[in-house]
């Protein structure tokens, strides 16, 4: 299924198609459809299916907007891998001792909270990117290692680095896979079991069906972003 | 009919009477078009971004009849794989492939397959 076209879901809608204006219970049917390709989906990932109403026609238009979802604030989410990577608890002993304590002690201990998730997602962040680097790096010199081993037969050190960073960017990309089927919520999967790719593509598909187009507050309707929270 | 950002840039299908027919059209500023190509039942243009990779828009309308539905799908191999790259394909298809894409329980299950293994088939080309 992964690999082939795989439908764009329509927004807060199931049937595009009425087969009768009067009747009262008319066949809709769902006729009107898009499809992408994964690669198609990488380069546009912030597309929005919406459907809107017909004047006149039996057929309901569709439109897709391509960016339409845009980043929006992230929710603190404890990750459960964070407790095993090394300066785990010493970003949170240094985020927790930041607050100095006030007069009430569930102010102090609120705030207490409130910078620890603070400081443990901006650690969370600096770490990853650091992974990402890592991996490509190491990549690249194994890669000129199996290039020059082509021509030269490796000396005993080269071979020594070549296996470690081999190693080592088996486990990093472990972590990348674990992070990514954390995002992904995909249970079924045990770890490993499929690529980090895969994963991407249904954390984006879970994050476009929990997009919210709009709100009613009162009498109004919010479709900024910014004004929806 | 169309605003002075198309520039008369546009594809079209003639429709068959009141039904069908497929008109793709496109602003100016989108970029450069690669080609294009007109089919039985869909319109396909090429759109080559300068920022990113080419990628392939196909607009179909899929016909009524279960005969033509076969040749309509065929069609669709066809293009795709003439058109290679990223893809999007969209329009009425007039096919479903799940149960919960009509409200009653009048289905052509055959014609649901057909459908879906071509969704299976498709992309990664």
């Amino acid at each position: 299924m992964i690999w082939g076209v795989s439908e764009i879901p329509v927004h807060g809608q199931k049937f595009t198609w009425t087969s009768s204006f009067t009747n009262a219970s008319p066949t809709l049917v769902r006729l009107d459809r898009m499809f992408c390709t994964l690669d198609w989906e990488d380069q546009f990932p912030g597309w929005l299916l919406q459907c809107a109403a017909s004047n006149d026609s039996d057929h309901c238009p569709l439109i897709l907007g391509l960016q339409d979802v845009i980043g929006c604030r992230k929710r603190f989410h404890f990750e459960a891998f964070w407790p095993s990577l090394d300066g785990f608890l010493e970003a949170v002993k240094e985020a927790w001792d930041s607050v100095q304590p006030r007069t009430c002690p569930l102010d102090t201990l609120a705030l207490k909270f409130k910078a620890t998730a603070r400081g443990l997602q901006s650690w969370s962040q600096r770490n990853f990117g650091h992974f990402r680097s890592q991996l490509l790096m190491a990549k690249e010199i194994i890669r000129q290692f199996d290039i020059a081993q082509e021509s030269r037969p490796l000396q005993p050190n080269e071979l020594w680095l070549r296996n470690n960073l081999k190693r080592h960017s088996l486990a990093l990309s472990s972590l990348l896979r674990t992070v990514a089927r954390l995002r992904s919520r995909m249970h079924w999967l045990k770890e490993g079991d499929a690529n980090t790719r895969l994963f991407h593509h249904f954390a984006r598909y879970r994050k476009k069906k929990n997009f919210i187009p709009k709100l009613q507050v009162g009498d109004q309707v919010i479709t900024k972003h910014e004004d929806k929270y | 009919m169309l605003g002075s950002e198309f520039d008369n840039n546009f594809v079209y299908l003639p429709s068959d009477g009141a039904s069908g027919g497929i008109l793709v059209a496109w602003r100016s500023l989108l970029g450069t078009v690669g080609a294009t190509r007109v089919d039985a039942q869909s319109v396909s243009v090429q759109f080559c971004p300068s920022d990113s990779d080419a990628w392939w828009l196909t607009c179909v309308y899929g016909p009524q009849h279960d005969q033509d539905k076969i040749q309509f799908l065929q069609e669709l191999r066809d293009v795709r794989g003439q058109c290679p790259g990223p893809w999007l394909v969209v329009g009425d298809f007039n096919l479903i492939y799940k149960e919960e894409d009509k409200n009653n329980s009048n289905l052509n299950r055959a014609m649901m397959g057909r459908f879906r293994r071509w969704i299976n088939d498709l992309g990664g080309l």
